[in-house]
């Protein structure tokens, strides 16, 4: 009774298992997935990102790739974006199939069949396998990251050749290069003296930034000197203690959508009570600013009003505004509006 | 009379088993329906009987069955069938490891995760993710899967190094198991801290949520062998398992020896369950509620209990995430958020109803 | 004179406190012995000494001439049954399932048909019949007791070992118990081994009695021998009056407590005063 036992339930696991292999062998004969072409460009990831043409159609779950879209005067080829990419306006009418770069839902986008997917860093952490599924689907992706000032020309100059606008890209880059000079240049006569120590804080309280971080690496390239620059991790909370005993001379504040409203969070920072005896707010030199204006194409915008902020006496005759303005007019067509910087 | 009464009592029995066997078979059929209504619910437009025409065409080719335009077959071959199969291993996986660690450490409120396992691949991945080993590179996933795996195991072999101090017993091995995972869970919050670039915190956070969307057929052909090996081991000693929960003086007299008993489910369990870990992340309480369920319905004979937990959790864990996937499109709730949820009313219910105390 | 069971030199510590020194003991084919002592005078020791859940030195525990540490642990259960002291099922089981865990040692993976008989025999004859789909812990501390029983008869023991029994027990279930416990003794059936603290049931059921103190054997053989009003007084630390019951075995009345010491008493009766004047 046992061995016949024995022998029917391994005869039931062989068939079993002989069954599910032939399932899987008969599912898993691939896809075509994506071909060589002629266009092939590298992305943040270091994949190379081949097109057979430039792309017709692509899909955007990046906020800042899909203004840099619109800026390369390819606007219409977005057939779909994630809910973060609002502007401009021309876009809201394109249908949401993402909330954000990270993990994004695959059947819609699928559906869709863009030449072409771009998206953030963030689409890095959802895991390697959406790329992979969406190449064998014949969608090329490319990721890259227009927060750090280091890939935005980069990625420009990407998108220039992926959607096939090389004349438009260079225009773009140019005009960042022009600001970027002008800093370069009116920093150059600067002696260590003259730096003023500065304080960011980012969105949360005591929440600054160190070296290995982007906003420490901007606020040396605007010549300052960060407060917090040798702290032992890039994202350090620190202690109010720390920042009186150092005093510094700005405070800079990245404002984000949760905050209060720009005068609101003024105050609120100009009353702190550890900052009251700070340089920084004896004499008024408290800015806030909105992080959309330091990515992608706006951000010689970002760095001129740091620059501002941190010499005015070295950029009087600079209004960051106007720059911004020019990029609402020149690449976009709109007028101005919003209010990104405070005071 | 009395001749009648001994024939009564052994033919209850058979006739309860069959009864427990039947069960067995109606959940299976329940999970059959569910996986159908699944693999034909999505975002996108495939619905129920392009689903069928694309399964059956690779299936049966040589019925002629046309399989539709390529992006339906995509849909359903390369994104839909795989999660849905993953969602069934991993609920089969996690509920009968559940099962087994309930029963061996004779606690029904022990979750698979008792060996503090959670929390150690949580901080195997969130190393390989915070220290960007290749992930900006492209091949770090695997990297990231890796070393959830290895994590597992170290925390395994802490907790049976830090029991055998003082004998594998139950409660040794309990005690130790919180502590490790204390242990990871204060490495794991400490690696966010420090973690140099802010997505990946963020990535660590939802990576610890759990989520199926890595379903691919490379996965399911690495999870199902080993998942299955392990569920079969475990029912195999199923009967040890049913003794070691009377108690481990009674498991001796009986001849069983515990700490062999609780070495070999401990170290089946870890392999169920870090395997799983590695692909989805952390989801809650599916070890944990599967077996009640399964309890409640069938009985603690573990060599019912396991297959039919198995059964159960393969079918929540495929509802919760089908929940997650369509409620709020077009974005996705990470499944692990849905059955902590599920778990929310679970043990209410548990606690409100009087019917039958399911342990004492 | 066939002995089942011989025990030399047992002797076994919890870390560096002793707790059994130098226990010697000997029951024959069918004899009840009844292990009798002071709480914390290692009867529940002793008995799991004798079934290796504690583990002795080796020609110490001898089971038909055999000692016990070289069999396993398997082998060792088709030998003896134990049924410990209090019943704990933290799962729900039915009754048909716990004794079914008694065959244990001769399952594979399923019982067989054999398996099934000897379950249904053993229910049979504890009369479990209609408790047999019920879940252990809706039964009665009686009705428990005695399913643990029948788990222990379905390893088909040579030797019973039982720790405290009838405890728990109104006085109609241990009569029951302890019948069928002597009729399986007395049928040759096996031999049985039982920790019991009520002098008297012990006297009344046990073929030998060893009574022990601190770990020690202090008296050793009939029941006549062993309770003795100097026995009682010398071990338990009560004056007792022994005399001989309707069935013919030595019948203890227990009559004070000894004090330890004339102060305890004094102060005792000032609490009391106090006590009272308030």
């Amino acid at each position: 009774m046992k061995k016949t036992t024995t022998i029917l339930i391994t005869a039931i696991l062989i068939t079993a298992i002989a069954l599910s292999a032939f399932v899987v062998y008969e599912f898993y004969k691939p896809f075509q997935g994506l071909q060589g072409g002629a266009i092939t460009v590298k992305d943040l990831q270091g994949v190379n990102v081949t097109l057979k043409a430039p792309a017709r159609t692509v899909i955007s779950i990046s906020s800042g790739m899909t203004e840099l879209i619109y800026a390369l005067g390819c606007g219409d080829k977005i057939i779909g974006r994630d809910s973060y990419s609002i502007f401009p306006p021309a876009v809201l009418d394109k249908p949401v199939v993402a909330l954000s770069s990270y993990n994004p839902p695959l059947e819609e986008i699928l559906e869709l069949k863009p030449d072409l997917l771009v998206a953030d860093s963030m689409f890095i952490y959802g895991g390697n396998e959406t790329r992979g599924i969406l190449e064998k689907a014949g969608i090329a992706v490319y990721v890259d990251e227009l927060s750090r000032p280091g890939r935005v020309k980069t990625c420009i100059r990407n998108f220039g050749i992926l959607f096939g606008a090389e004349e438009k890209a260079e225009e773009i880059i140019n005009f960042i290069e022009y600001y970027e000079n002008l800093i370069q240049t009116r920093l150059a006569s600067l002696h260590e003296g003259d730096k003023p120590k500065v304080y960011v804080e980012l969105f949360k309280e005591w929440n600054t930034v160190a070296k290995g971080s982007v906003g420490h690496d901007l606020l040396e390239y605007v010549g300052a000197i960060n407060i917090a620059a040798d702290q032992p991790v890039p994202y350090p909370v620190i202690s109010p203690e720390f920042v009186i005993e150092q005093n510094p001379d700005v405070i800079i504040r990245m404002k984000m959508a949760k905050d209060p409203d720009f005068p609101i969070l003024w105050e609120q920072i100009m009353n702190r009570a550890e900052l009251k005896e700070t340089n920084a707010v004896k004499n008024g030199r408290v800015y806030l600013y909105d992080p959309i204006i330091m990515q992608g194409i706006r951000y010689p915008v970002g760095t001129l009003y740091w620059a501002k902020w941190i010499h005015p006496e070295l950029f009087e005759d600079i209004d960051p505004e106007a720059v911004h303005r020019q990029i609402f007019s020149h690449f976009f067509g709109l007028e101005f509006e919003g209010v990104y910087v405070y005071p | 009379m009395r001749l009648n009464n001994r024939r009564d009592s052994r033919n209850s029995y058979i006739e309860s088993k069959g009864k427990k066997l039947f069960g067995i078979f109606c959940i299976s059929l329940v999970l059959l329906v569910t996986a159908v209504i699944s693999v034909s619910l999505g975002a996108a437009s495939p619905g129920f009987v392009e689903a069928v025409q694309v399964i059956f065409s690779k299936i049966l080719p040589f019925l002629g069955i046309d399989p539709g335009s390529k992006i339906t077959q995509f849909i359903i071959l390369e994104l839909r069938l795989p999660r849905i199969l993953l969602a069934i291993i991993a609920g089969a996986g996690l509920a009968a490891s559940g099962a087994t660690m309930q029963g061996v450490l004779r606690n029904p409120l022990v979750s698979s995760y008792i060996l503090g396992i959670s929390a150690a691949a949580g901080f195997g991945a969130a190393l390989a993710i915070a220290l960007g080993i290749g992930v900006i590179g492209g091949v770090g996933w695997y990297l990231i899967i890796v070393n959830a795996f290895i994590f597992s195991w170290l925390a395994m072999v802490m907790v049976y190094g830090i029991a055998r101090l003082r004998g594998v017993t139950t409660e040794t091995i309990i005690l130790a198991g919180v502590a490790i995972g204390y242990l990871f869970s204060a490495l794991l919050s400490l690696i966010q801290y420090v973690a140099p670039e802010y997505e990946a915190v963020r990535a660590v956070v939802f990576w610890l949520m759990g989520g199926l969307n890595h379903a691919t057929w490379e996965s399911i052909m690495i999870l199902f062998p080993i998942i299955i090996l392990a569920i079969v081991l475990m029912v195999l000693q199923a009967w040890n398992i049913n003794v070691m929960s009377m108690g481990e003086e009674v498991a001796m007299s009986l001849g069983v020896t515990p700490k062999r008993v609780l070495t070999i489910t401990m170290v089946l369990e870890t392999l169920a369950t870090a395997s799983i870990i590695s692909f989805t992340g952390v989801i809650g309480f599916i070890c944990l509620i599967s077996p009640h369920i399964a309890r409640m319905l069938i009985g603690s004979d573990h060599r019912f209990l396991i297959p039919c937990s198995s059964l159960i959790g393969a079918c929540l864990l495929l509802c919760s995430d089908t929940v997650g996937r369509l409620l709020l499109q077009p974005t996705e709730i990470p499944v692990g958020i849905v059955t902590s949820l599920l778990g929310v009313p679970f043990f209410l219910y548990i606690l409100i109803s009087r019917r039958r105390r399911i342990w004492s | 004179m066939e002995l089942r069971l011989t025990i030399n030199n047992l002797s076994f510590s919890y870390g560096s406190s002793p707790v059994l020194k130098g226990v010697d003991l000997a029951v024959e084919l069918g004899e009840v012995l009844g292990i009798v002592g002071p709480n914390g005078s290692g009867k529940s020791t002793l008995l799991k000494c004798i079934n290796r859940i504690l583990k002795t030195k080796h020609n110490t525990v001898f089971v038909d001439g055999k000692d016990i540490n070289k069999l396993n642990l398997k082998e060792l259960s088709k030998i003896m049954g134990y049924v410990p002291q209090s019943s704990l099922s933290v799962f729900p089981f039915t009754v048909f399932d716990i004794v079914m865990m008694g065959r244990t040692p001769y399952i594979h993976w399923s019982p067989s048909e054999q398996d099934y008989k000897i379950i249904a025999e053993t229910l049979d004859f504890l009369g479990l019949n209609e408790l047999a789909m019920r879940h252990f812990n809706e039964l009665s501390g009686g009705e428990q007791q005695k399913v643990m029983i029948a788990r222990a008869l379905a390893q088909q023991p040579k030797i019973l070992l039982l720790d405290e029994p009838t405890s728990n027990l109104d006085i109609k279930h241990q009569l029951e118990i302890l019948y069928i416990l002597k009729n399986l003794a007395q049928s040759k059936y096996c031999s049985i081994v039982m920790a019991i603290h009520d002098l008297n049931i012990a006297s009344r059921f046990s073929d030998k009695m060893l009574m022990l103190k601190k770990g020690c054997i202090f008296a050793a053989g009939t029941p006549e021998n062993v309770l003795t009003e100097e026995n009682i007084e010398a071990v338990y630390g009560i004056k007792a009056q022994v005399t001989k019951s309707i069935m013919g075995k030595p019948q203890v009345i227990p009559l004070e407590p000894l004090s330890s010491n004339e102060a305890s008493e004094t102060s005792s009766r000032s609490y009391l005063l106090n006590i009272k004047s308030r």
